[in-house]
C-alpha cells in the first residue's frame, strides 16, 4: 500500500504544474467573465433604457433577466471546462507514453522498482481520477463565488437568481460533470473510469506487442464497449422492454465492474508477462 | 508526511467538497412549499385516497411536479434517482400495476387502455408491428396478448397476426374487456395515403378467444376520412368515449364524431369548440350500434366540455357562469336520466375550475393556488347531487414568502377506492 501511494504521490508531482495552470486558468477566466459577461449585460440594458427610451419592464419582458444560464454559456465559462478535458484527455496516453519517449526511459526504472507492477498501473489511474474529480469539485466551489459575482454586479430587478441544483440542471455539460445523486455519480464516473482502464489496457497491448499490439488495443477497446452494450442489445432483440429502467441502471454498473476488473486484471498481466524495456 | 502534502491537500479537498456537496442540508426541493390536503374528520375514508397532481412555480418559472395528498406533498425532484428514471410519477396506475405485478409488466406499454383488470385476471393488448424501411408503414402486425390469472399465477401469452387488416401505419388500442374467456379490443387503425394525401382511420371491436389463442371477429364500427392538403378551417375529429380502465364490466363504448373549428381569442390564444356533434353508441354485448339522440341543450360547445362514461350513462358536463351543469344519458334508455347543477367555488372563474369524474364521483377543485389563496375540493355523488366531500389544499408559510402558484392538473383517487 505504501509503494501504491508513493508512485501515486509521484504521478501528482510529475503533472502538479500543468494541473495548476489549468486551475489558475479556469479560475481567472471564470471570475474575469463573470464580470465582463454581466457588464456587457448592463450595457446592453443602458443603452435600451437611456438612449432607447425603452422601459424596464419592455426591457426585461423582451430580453428577460440576467442569470447564471447566460454566463454560463459563454466561452469565458465553457471554455476552461473544455480546456481541461482536452488536456487530461490527452494526459490519459501521454502519461504512459513519457515514460517510454521522454529523455530518459523512465519506464526502466518504473518496473524494476520493489514493487507489484499492477501498483504502476493503479497509481496512474488513480493520478487521473483524483484530478478529474479534483477540478470537478473546483467548479462546485466556484459556481457559489461566480453566482455572488453575478449578484454584486448586476441589480436585482434584472436578475434572476438560480440555486445550485438549478445552475447544474440548466446547463448540460454541468449535468454531466456534477451528478445529483451518489448513484448517478457512481454510473457517470464509473463509466469514465472504466474507459481510463481500457485505455490503459489498449496502450500496454500497444507497448507489449507493437504494431500488431496497435490493432490489439483497438480490437480490445471494441470488444468492451460491444460487452457494455450487449445487455441492452440482447434486450431488444429477445425481449424489448424487458428491464425496467432500475434494474438497467444495475445492470449498467454491473458490466462497469466486470470491464474494469478485466481491464485490470489483463493490463497486470500484459505488465507481469509481456510488456518488455 | 511533508513529501505528500499535494496529494494530502488535493485529496482532502475533492472528498470534502464532494461530501458537502451530497449530504444534503436541503433537499431538492429547497424553499419550496408543502402542500397538504385537508380533510373533515367524517370524511377522513375518501379524503384518504385523494391525490392531487399538479405543478408549482415561482420566481424562477420553472415547473416542479409534485403530488399532494393528506400526507403531505411529493416533489418530482425529491425522488431518488432511479425512482425518476422510472418515469411513472404521472401514471399512478402503471406504478401500482408494478409494484403488484411486476415480472407481469415487463416488456409492456403503461398505456392505461391497453389493460383490464378484475377480481381474478389481468389483461394485456397491444398491437405490435415492424416499420417499413420507410419508417412509417407498420408490417406484419400482430397482437401481443398477456393474460394473467391472478390466483393461480398462470400466464397465458400469445400473438395473433393481423392478417386481414395489415395495411395501416399505425395501430393503437383504446379499449379492452375481457367477458367470459372473450377478450373484446376497440383499436384504431390509422393509415395515411401520400399520393392522395389522405388520413383514414378506422375502429375496429376485435374479438380473441384467450383459450385457444385465436381472433374469432373483426368488426369495423366505424372509419373517418380526411384530406389534409386541402386547406381548412374545420375538421372532423373521431373520438372514443370508454370508461376509465377497472374492474366494471363495461357494456358500451361511445364514439363521438365532431366538426371542429379553431377561433382565435384576443389574448392570442386559440379555441377549439364543435361546431356539430354526433353520438354513436356500440353495445358490447349484443353488437349492434345504435345513433344517440343527444338533445342540443347538453351538446358539448367546447372540445374542452367533459365527456364521462359511467356503466349505461354518458355524462355531460359544461361550466358556465361559476356552476357547473351535468347532465346524464342513459344510452339503454336513450334518455335523459338526470340533469344536476353544482355550484364552483366562489372565485373561481370557468378557467381557474377543475372537475372530472372519477370512480364515479364528480370531484370539483379550485384550479390555482396562490400566496393569497388556499383550493377547496367538494366531491358530490352525481346521481344523487349530494354533497360528500369537503376538502381544501392548503400551503404552509413558505407560500406567503414568494409569488408561487400551484396548478393543478389531475385529482384521481388511489387504488383501494374500490373498496370504499
Amino acid at each position: 500500500m505504501s509503494n501504491y501511494l508513493k508512485l501515486v504521490n509521484f504521478e501528482l508531482n510529475r503533472f502538479i504544474k500543468l494541473y495548476m495552470v489549468l486551475i489558475g486558468v479556469t479560475i481567472v477566466s471564470q471570475l474575469v467573465g463573470a464580470v465582463l459577461v454581466s457588464r456587457r449585460y448592463l450595457k446592453d440594458v443602458n443603452q435600451a433604457i437611456y438612449e432607447d427610451g425603452m422601459s424596464q419592464s419592455s426591457f426585461i419582458e423582451q430580453f428577460g433577466q440576467f442569470s447564471f444560464y447566460d454566463f454560463g454559456m459563454s466561452l469565458w465559462f465553457v471554455g476552461p471546462i473544455a480546456l481541461s478535458i482536452v488536456v487530461l484527455l490527452i494526459y490519459v496516453f501521454f502519461i504512459w507514453y513519457r515514460d517510454w519517449f521522454a529523455k530518459n526511459t523512465f519506464i526502466y526504472r518504473l518496473l524494476t522498482l520493489p514493487t507489484a507492477r499492477l501498483n504502476v498501473y493503479l497509481s496512474k489511474a488513480t493520478t487521473i481520477f483524483l484530478m478529474v474529480l479534483g477540478l470537478v469539485a473546483l467548479q462546485l466551489i466556484l459556481i457559489p463565488i461566480e453566482s455572488r459575482v453575478l449578484e454584486w454586479m448586476v441589480p436585482l430587478d434584472f436578475r434572476n437568481d438560480l440555486s445550485l441544483d438549478q445552475i447544474i440542471e440548466q446547463l448540460h455539460v454541468m449535468s454531466v460533470l456534477i451528478p445529483q445523486s451518489i448513484l448517478q455519480f457512481i454510473r457517470n464516473f464509473g463509466i469514465g473510469f472504466m474507459s481510463v482502464f481500457i485505455v490503459f489496457t489498449a496502450i500496454l497491448l500497444e507497448r507489449s506487442f507493437k504494431w500488431k499490439g496497435i490493432l490489439l488495443g483497438i480490437l480490445y477497446g471494441a470488444f468492451t464497449i460491444g460487452l457494455y452494450v450487449l445487455p441492452g442489445v440482447l434486450e431488444s432483440l429477445i425481449s424489448p422492454g424487458y428491464f425496467y429502467q432500475s434494474e438497467k441502471f444495475f445492470i449498467a454498473i454491473a458490466m462497469v465492474v466486470i470491464i474494469s476488473s478485466l481491464s485490470i486484471w489483463l493490463g497486470r498481466l500484459l505488465l507481469k508477462y509481456k510488456v518488455t524495456v | 508526511m511533508k513529501r505528500y502534502y499535494k496529494l494530502i491537500s488535493l485529496s482532502l479537498f475533492t472528498i470534502v467538497v464532494w461530501a458537502g456537496f451530497f449530504i444534503p442540508s436541503i433537499p431538492a426541493s429547497g424553499n419550496q412549499p408543502e402542500f397538504v390536503i385537508k380533510t373533515q374528520d367524517d370524511q377522513k375514508e375518501l379524503g384518504h385516497h385523494l391525490v392531487v397532481s399538479g405543478d408549482y412555480s415561482d420566481n424562477d418559472n420553472i415547473s416542479k411536479f409534485l403530488t399532494i395528498s393528506e400526507e403531505g406533498s411529493d416533489y418530482f425532484s425529491d425522488r431518488s434517482y432511479l425512482s425518476q428514471k422510472e418515469m411513472l410519477y404521472a401514471n399512478p396506475g402503471a406504478e401500482q400495476l408494478i409494484k403488484d405485478y411486476r415480472n407481469f409488466m415487463r416488456g409492456k406499454g403503461y398505456d392505461l387502455k391497453s389493460f383490464y383488470q378484475d377480481d381474478t385476471t389481468l389483461a394485456y393488448v397491444e398491437i405490435d408491428s415492424d416499420i417499413n424501411f420507410r419508417g412509417y408503414e407498420s408490417i406484419n402486425p400482430s397482437f401481443q396478448v398477456d393474460v394473467l390469472d391472478k390466483e393461480t399465477k398462470d400466464r397465458t401469452t400469445f400473438e395473433l397476426k393481423l392478417t386481414k387488416n395489415s395495411n395501416f401505419d399505425y395501430g393503437d388500442i383504446l379499449f379492452v374487456q375481457l367477458k367470459e374467456n372473450e377478450l373484446q379490443v376497440v383499436a384504431s387503425l390509422s393509415s395515411f395515403d401520400h399520393e392522395k394525401g389522405i388520413d383514414s382511420e378506422e375502429y375496429h371491436l376485435f374479438a380473441i378467444d384467450v383459450e385457444n389463442q385465436e381472433l374469432i371477429n373483426d368488426e369495423l364500427i366505424l372509419e373517418n376520412e380526411e384530406n389534409i392538403t386541402e386547406s381548412q378551417s374545420e375538421w372532423q375529429s373521431l373520438d372514443v368515449i370508454s370508461a376509465e380502465t377497472g374492474e366494471n364490466d363495461q357494456n358500451y363504448i361511445v364514439f363521438m364524431k365532431s366538426v371542429q373549428e379553431a377561433e382565435s381569442l384576443p389574448n392570442g390564444e386559440e379555441r377549439i369548440f364543435m361546431k356539430d356533434s354526433e353520438f354513436i353508441a356500440y353495445n358490447l354485448e349484443s353488437k349492434k350500434q345504435s345513433k344517440l339522440d343527444i338533445p342540443e341543450e347538453i351538446q358539448p360547445e367546447d372540445y374542452d366540455d367533459s365527456l364521462h362514461l359511467e356503466g349505461n350513462n354518458l355524462y355531460f358536463s359544461k361550466l358556465k357562469n361559476n356552476e357547473l351543469d351535468m347532465s346524464s344519458y342513459d344510452i339503454s334508455e336513450q334518455t335523459i336520466a338526470s340533469e344536476q347543477t353544482f355550484s364552483t367555488p366562489e372565485r373561481d372563474t370557468e378557467e381557474s375550475t377543475y372537475y372530472g369524474i372519477e370512480h364515479g364521483y364528480l370531484i370539483i377543485a379550485g384550479r390555482y393556488i396562490t400566496n393569497e389563496s388556499d383550493a377547496s375540493i367538494i366531491i358530490y355523488d352525481p346521481k344523487s347531487a349530494e354533497k360528500i366531500y369537503d376538502g381544501e389544499i392548503s400551503a404552509d408559510d413558505k407560500m406567503k414568502a414568494v409569488k408561487g402558484e400551484l396548478a393543478i392538473h389531475d385529482i384521481t383517487f388511489t387504488v383501494g377506492l374500490n373498496e370504499y
